[in-house]
């Protein structure tokens, strides 16, 4: 046998161990992909290369200091009770439909900029649920997660999205630009349709009993800035440069800190900003954990035999077949094998791949982050929670990502006008 | 200029991560912060 095979299968093995013995435990998968990249290297014979393990994470380097920053603004929201206040204010709107559409923004929006469903369940997803009136709470739960679902696969960030842009390109890969747009209209159909067919659920939030939250005007104005840039860089991004995300999350993050009167203390402001860091971790981890399970791969020649046996086939039907493999060992094993193999889809589409294409295959693995049998953002399998529940929640809204998806992928050369 | 901005950001991030490991935690969760902070780490110290 091929050594490139031995080494795939040594590392695939231990990828699949790890996630079998740990009940696909994300923080654990780091551990596992760290382990399969330093085994695939020592069996193809070239001892523990420090280089490329650390080089692997370097290219998602960007994209994840991004979703770092944007996850110390969302906690730093959450702490100075910007996101209570919005919820009074939400739960105040007397058109049970339209309200039903702010609280599914609500859930999603912290989702939307970090790029990871965490963000969303301990920030408005727990302000949602504490105020839920006369809906059962594990269906409340699950809309929640289904919210954050949403919110992961709708711009600005979105990990599902880096991920696949990083498999582009054999030497550097596509950086996470041009993606506002195609990924906005992968979200919105699940959006409007989630949220019209959940309008019970949704619009049953109600009004905290406690004590109103006062004082938020100026920090409501740094939030509604920092919106307003995040989408003039999104669709503008290509005529006008801001510095990027990060910059902006970070300076919003600051401008927080100072107009946030109620932090009381300076230990307040720091805990705050090093919780949004540490939420933030996990995620991180296990794409940099990914990082460099793929450089490994390239590294030992495992890529160029992929490249070797994909070269009779259309890069298109490539992608759909990956796509649907990742989308069947996800449900059972979660992300880690997934994402591997969506990287590997994208990758003969070429180095600045269509955005489009990289965005419509990467909607798999938001899929399998919220449908497997274990673990998942809805926690499947602990506290009574079933994938078939999570499966009859979220069937429309998980089709109609998948649907578009399928379609950015067979008629990506056709949308290149989406990549702003 | 924006390469000093994102060494100060790279910078803080990783400050919060050295503070945040040497605090008691599960084994899984100290290998995360090791791996995020090792290359934020790197990374910082290749910025020219």
């Amino acid at each position: 046998m091929r050594n490139e095979i031995w080494v795939a299968l040594v590392m695939f093995l231990i990828s699949i161990g790890g996630s079998v013995a740990t009940r696909n435990d994300r923080k654990w998968s780091v551990f596992f992909l760290f382990l399969a990249a330093v085994a695939g290297s020592l069996v193809a014979g070239m001892g523990i290369r420090f280089r490329e393990i650390v080089e692997g994470p370097f290219g998602f380097l960007d994209s994840m200091l991004c979703v770092c920053a944007a996850s110390v603004l969302v906690m730093l929201l959450d702490r100075c009770g910007a996101f209570a206040y919005l919820a009074d204010r939400i739960c105040a709107i007397g058109n049970s439909t339209l309200r039903a559409f702010a609280v599914l923004l609500f859930i999603a929006f912290p989702a939307m900029l970090t790029g990871f469903a965490g963000s969303s369940l301990l920030t408005t997803g727990r302000i949602v649920k504490e105020r839920a009136e006369g809906t059962d709470p594990k269906k409340m739960h699950l809309t929640v997660c289904v919210g954050a679902f949403i919110g992961v696969v709708l711009p600005p960030n979105c990990i599902p999205a880096m991920i696949a842009a990083n498999g582009a390109g054999s030497v550097l890969p596509t950086p996470y630009a041009g993606f506002f747009l195609p990924l906005l209209l992968i979200g919105l159909p699940a959006f409007i349709a989630y949220a019209l067919i959940n309008r019970k659920a949704l619009a049953s939030v109600g009004k905290a009993e406690k004590k109103e939250v006062k004082g938020m005007v100026p920090v409501l104005v740094v939030l509604g800035l920092t919106v307003v840039v995040v989408i003039m860089d999104g669709v503008f991004a290509s005529v006008l440069y801001l510095g990027g995300n990060t910059l902006v999350f970070f300076v919003a993050s600051v401008l927080i800190l100072i107009v946030w009167r109620g932090a009381g203390s300076a230990k307040a402001a720091f805990d705050a900003v090093s919780d949004g860091i540490m939420k933030a971790v996990v995620p991180m981890a296990v794409v940099f954990a990914l990082g460099s399970f793929i450089e490994v791969s390239s590294m030992t020649g495992v890529r160029g035999l992929f490249s070797y046996v994909i070269l009779p086939y259309s890069t298109t039907a490539v992608m759909l077949v990956l796509m649907a493999a990742a989308l069947g060992i996800g449900f059972f094993l979660a992300l880690p094998i997934p994402a591997f193999l969506i990287t590997y889809a994208v990758f003969p589409i070429g180095w600045l791949a269509n955005s489009v294409i990289v965005a419509g295959c990467s909607t798999v693995l938001a899929v399998v982050a919220l449908v497997t049998c274990r673990g998942g953002i809805a926690g499947c399998g602990k506290d009574g929670t079933r994938s078939m529940d999570v499966l009859k929640e979220a069937w429309l809204p998980v089709a109609l990502v998948l649907v578009v998806g399928v379609v950015f992928v067979v008629c990506g050369d056709s949308l290149t006008f989406l990549i702003r | 200029m924006l390469q000093i901005i994102y060494y100060v950001i790279i910078s803080v991030f990783a400050l919060f991560l050295l503070y945040n490991i040497v605090k008691k935690r599960p084994f899984a969760e100290l290998v995360c912060i090791a791996f995020v902070l090792v290359t934020f780490a790197l990374r910082a110290l290749h910025i020219k």
